[in-house]
């Protein structure tokens, strides 16, 4: 594959999952500026791994891996702390009156999802926004199912516990 | 599934529907990893250049001091908080800087360079008094804690009392010198600060309030964000049973006396505090996107408020000395059009000047990834080479000795990740 097919094929793969990756990474970081910056970054270290990424691996998984994996890197959050890029390749519209749910309850859920740890809000997204079974929870976090779990429960703990002082 | 799972999925479907795309968002990836592959270019021609650079003795690194900036000193405004505070009377910022003050400004420019850290290779040569985490298990001189299983991937730890704090699933935990857990301090990504007693931490937590504990985690006293929509405090550091505190995206700070409650506001958003020197650090400007030239960070003298100097380039401050007599800085920072220096930079903290700068010719190649600089002016780093990390020990003439064996990358997906090693935060 020269560099025009690779450019084209990895442009056509982006272009189809574009909307999908940019929701995970708002969700992962509940933020605009880093959702833009771990999403271009993700994206650049899928490019230049593209050859490799098309032929072995479901292109999807190793984007949500690397999207974490980044996500949750001490030394990159560090690094971007004090950014924000020049034009902004997301952009976040109020959301939509939900059915079923009270809008400031889901707003105020959304908001403890963004309180919790890390590994935990990463969980979270992965098996109830991405709809992942534990193994690939497991997979994508790089840990033991038993960690999902742990991950898991805990920050449902924590969530419903917030939740009810909320109300109380 | 509880009735709890499908609140929780809406809420979670209903934040991500507002968010689209708006640009090619392909053609900016393949821009970023031109911008990255350049960036690694650039890092190797600087490398070449510090090795020339080494064999000259610099006093004076890579700075130019610009013509005494006048910056006005204004007033600072008491503020109200709610919890368990008073309101304090104006700050000491105010009371005795009330005249506008001759602060210098100093240029981060890269020439003509500094002394530049010439990591070692091969086995294990020396030893460290800093402490570190490594296997799961903390070293310090002949201090070993072993931690429990789910808190031996933490990227954090901190020596407190006889035991450490650490980063984990459920926040920042407290584990004893038995090894288990005792506490937890607070749920919260913020970076907690212990003490220069060791026997105190200050942290934030999700809510958004501060959080001064005890070495066994018991919390002494807390601070609630000024309102509901407040983004709540970023802890700076602890002087003594002043907490101070920065209130992100005011571009003010909190001086926080935790023991008669009293809150003083104070300009600038602080990010680091030195106990020993009484030095404070704030971040005054960004400059994403550019060269770096408009990011400044200021120095001041925390009891007085006196501005000492403020530093403008393409760096970003990490911690000071634990002397307050140099900062640690980073010089890879993304959103800098070009980096000028490596990715760690010791600023001498009474006059602004680089002495020291370390980072190799690439990313990933002699890159150091965590530092602490003891008050022996000793360095202990994490060394990045490839894809393993070693430990060393180095001086601020540049050389080094290995003080942990080079291990391989716990996570290859995130080769700018944490570990193998964590250098203790104190």
């Amino acid at each position: 594959m020269d560099d025009a097919e690779r450019r084209a094929d990895f442009t056509a793969y982006v272009r189809a999952r574009e909307q999908a990756l940019a929701r995970l990474a708002y969700l992962l970081t509940g933020d605009r500026d880093h959702a833009d910056d771990l999403l271009q970054n993700a994206l650049a270290k899928v490019y230049r791994n593209w050859d490799r990424v098309r032929a072995v691996e479901l292109p999807d998984a190793y984007v949500r891996r690397i999207m974490v994996n980044e996500n949750n890197s001490r030394w990159r959050r560090m690094l971007r702390r004090r950014e924000s890029p020049g034009s902004h390749v997301i952009e976040v519209l109020d959301p939509p009156t939900p059915a079923g749910l009270d809008a400031s309850e889901s707003l105020d859920l959304w908001r403890h999802v963004q309180g919790l740890p890390t590994q935990q809000r990463a969980a979270i997204v992965l098996r109830y926004y991405e709809d992942l079974s534990e193994a690939q929870t497991a997979d994508v976090l790089g840990c033991s199912v038993g960690t999902v779990k742990s991950h898991t429960s805990r920050a449902i703990s924590a969530l419903r516990s917030r939740m009810s002082e909320a109300t109380a | 599934m509880s009735h709890f799972d499908p609140e929780l999925k809406s809420a979670l479907d209903r934040q991500s529907e507002g968010v689209r795309v708006v640009t090619d968002l392909a053609e900016r990836a393949i821009a970023r990893d031109r911008s990255n592959r350049r960036r690694e270019l650039g890092a190797a021609v600087l490398g070449a250049g510090l090795v020339l650079a080494v064999a000259v003795p610099v006093a004076v690194g890579s700075l130019n001091r610009d013509p005494a900036t006048t910056i006005p000193a204004g007033p600072t405004q008491s503020q109200s908080t709610t919890g368990r505070t008073t309101e304090a009377p104006p700050s000491r910022t105010a009371s005795t800087a009330p005249t506008p003050t001759s602060i210098p400004t100093i240029r981060a420019t890269g020439a003509p360079g500094a002394a530049s850290l010439r990591p070692a290779s091969g086995p294990v040569t020396g030893t460290t008094a800093v402490g570190y985490l490594v296997d799961g298990t903390y070293h310090q001189g002949t201090t070993t804690i072993r931690l429990p299983e789910e808190l031996r991937t933490t990227d954090y730890v901190a020596r407190l009392g006889d035991g450490v704090l650490v980063s984990g699933p459920d926040g920042h935990t407290v584990v004893g010198a038995d090894g288990r857990k005792r506490a937890v301090i607070a749920s919260s990504q913020q970076r907690p600060r212990v003490g220069d007693d060791g026997a105190h931490v200050l942290a934030g937590d999700a809510d958004g309030n501060l959080v001064y504990a005890d070495s066994s985690g018991k919390p002494i006293a807390s601070l609630k964000p000024r309102s509901t929509s407040d983004a709540g405090y970023s802890p700076a550091g602890l002087v003594g049973t002043t907490a101070y505190a920065a209130r992100p995206g005011t571009g003010r700070s909190i001086a926080w006396d935790v023991e008669t409650g009293t809150v003083r506001s104070l300009e600038g958003e602080l990010s680091l505090v030195n106990a020993p020197s009484g030095l404070g650090l704030s971040f005054v400007g960004g400059d994403a996107g550019g060269d770096g030239s408009k990011s400044c960070q200021m120095l001041v003298d925390l009891a007085t408020g006196r501005e000492i100097w403020r530093l403008c380039g393409p760096l970003q401050m990490l911690g000071f000395s634990d002397d307050g007599q140099y900062l640690l800085a980073n010089g890879h920072v993304d959103g800098f059009r070009d980096w000028t220096f490596g990715s760690l930079v010791v600023v001498r903290a009474a006059d602004g000047v680089v002495v020291l700068q370390a980072g190799g010719p690439e990313m990933g190649a002699d890159e150091i990834v965590d530092a602490r600089l003891g008050a022996d002016q000793q360095l202990t780093v994490q060394v990045w080479n490839g894809t393993r990390r070693n430990l060393q020990r180095c001086g601020l003439d540049g050389t080094c000795e290995v003080v942990g064996a080079s291990r391989p990358l716990p996570n290859p997906d995130v080769p700018d990740g944490p570990g193998p090693y964590v250098v203790a935060d104190n």
